[in-house]
């Protein structure tokens, strides 16, 4: 830092022409007050901006990259026990449960499987794909194409769905009317293995393969 | 500082005397010093803390492998399931424990990565560029088909066999699975600084490389009859 000089002093018996001396020193103390506000100002607004961000930084937390496409209904507080007989599942196709202690495994499969087995496989983080018997061929062949790619896909007829196509994986479930729509990519996308289900990762073989 | 205080009126009264108004600058100057600290420390923590991205070649690695491995345990289940031969059935349990395991890490990191298990891109694009550099008409060869896969119609002959039939046909398919597990993990180990990945994907070389050798040595007890897979 500079070191200073002390202020001149104004000789006091001189009045006039320290009065005039005085109030142009008062016009530049002003003009010096206000250069210093806004520059207190500017690293004041400079502080806050910089401390908002450095905030927003350190304390975002990750969110999962992939969103769910719209639609999608969500089921919660579903139980996970195991039971051999049969269960009467709240929504259709089941999305979540009691279920078997055997799991389907995962895959295409032509004829229906059972709904108990195939929640197994929902708790082990698959998605599973139901389509109505009569869905048009080359959409059921997309569908087991689908199955054949990936890990942790259920590809299923099932009677009596309420859409030509629904995914469930484990209490979320999305009606679609094409297998072409794209919104069953994004669901694929968001909720295969996703560690919504109670048992992400778990194999999705080495169960079932049976059809009923 | 060292000026020292001007006692006279007038000068007391200047708001800003020269002295006051430098060391404004100093602590404008503090403070300048400990917001670029603050922020300097913020960025630092989320590089340290940085994940890889949805596109990165680590997801992409992760949900291949993931799916890869998959299939290798699917083979080895049924493996324990049908084979009467010892060696064979403890095999297949060590290929299950450990690819299971690996399923596991794999996933882990993509949530904390917080990523989803599915990535946009058709399987093997995140080894993709250095596929891309080849002749138009043949770009990414890779892309799509995982190597070393086996495919639907193959693990339904699979399943249809028993006994000896059953344990070649398994160890055939067991190494061709391996052989095609290898060069994916050296692209990660190529083009990953991750720690985790990259210690992953060298247990992976290693300990696959051994266990082609051990199922070679198995298929080659089998007999003459079946031959080794081309690599």
């Amino acid at each position: 830092m500079t070191d200073e000089s002390p202020t001149p002093e104004p000789p006091s018996s001189r009045v006039a022409g320290s009065r005039r001396r005085r109030s142009a020193q008062k016009i530049a103390a002003e003009r010096q007050r206000q250069k210093s506000r806004t520059l207190w100002l500017g690293i004041a607004a400079v502080a806050v901006a910089g401390l908002v961000v450095a905030g927003i930084v350190l304390t975002s937390r990750r969110q999962m990259e992939a969103t769910a496409p719209a639609g999608v209904q969500t089921f919660s507080d579903l139980p996970v026990g195991h039971t051999p007989d049969p269960v009467t599942y709240a929504q259709n196709p089941p999305a979540g449960g009691e279920h078997d202690p055997v799991w389907q495994n995962c895959g295409y499969y032509a004829e229906p499987v059972r709904n108990e087995n195939a929640v197994h496989a929902l708790e082990h983080g698959a998605v599973w794909i139901t389509y109505q018997p009569d869905l048009p061929q080359d959409q059921v062949a997309a569908l087991r194409e689908l199955a054949a790619s990936q890990s942790h896909i259920l590809v299923s007829p099932m009677d009596g769905i309420p859409a030509p196509v629904v995914a469930s994986a484990w209490g979320q479930q999305l009606q679609l009317q094409s297998a072409d729509d794209e919104q069953l990519q994004q669901f694929v996308r968001r909720y295969r293995l996703s560690p919504g289900a109670p048992e992400p990762g778990a194999s999705c073989s080495g169960g079932t393969s049976a059809t009923v | 500082m060292s000026g020292s205080m001007a006692l006279d009126a007038p000068a007391a009264a200047d708001p800003a005397p020269p002295h006051a108004q430098s060391r404004r600058w100093l602590l404008a100057a503090l403070a300048a010093m400990l917001l670029v600290a603050v922020l300097a420390a913020a960025v630092g923590w989320r590089a340290w803390d940085r994940a890889p991205a949805d596109d990165s070649l680590e997801a992409g690695f992760a949900r291949d492998m993931i799916v890869h491995h998959d299939q290798a345990v699917a083979m080895a289940l049924l493996a324990q399931e049908r084979t009467a031969d010892p060696a064979i059935a403890t095999l297949a349990t060590d290929i299950l424990l450990t690819q299971q395991n690996q399923i596991g890490q794999m996933l882990g990191w993509l949530n904390v990565w917080g990523l989803p298990a599915t990535g946009i891109g058709a399987p093997m694009s995140w080894m993709a560029p250095a596929a891309d550099a080849g002749a138009d008409g043949m770009a990414m060869p890779m892309e799509g088909a995982m190597p070393g896969m086996a495919t639907p119609e193959e693990l339904e002959q699979l399943r249809a066999l028993s006994g000896d039939d059953f344990d070649a046909e398994f160890l055939r398919l067991m190494i061709a699975h391996h052989r095609g597990a290898i060069p994916m993990a050296e692209a990660a180990l190529v083009g990953s600084d991750v720690p985790a990945v990259r210690d992953l994907a060298r247990s992976i070389v290693a300990t696959q490389q051994a266990e082609i050798a051990a199922m070679t040595a198995l298929l080659e007890q089998q007999g003459p009859a079946t031959p080794t897979p081309s690599p």
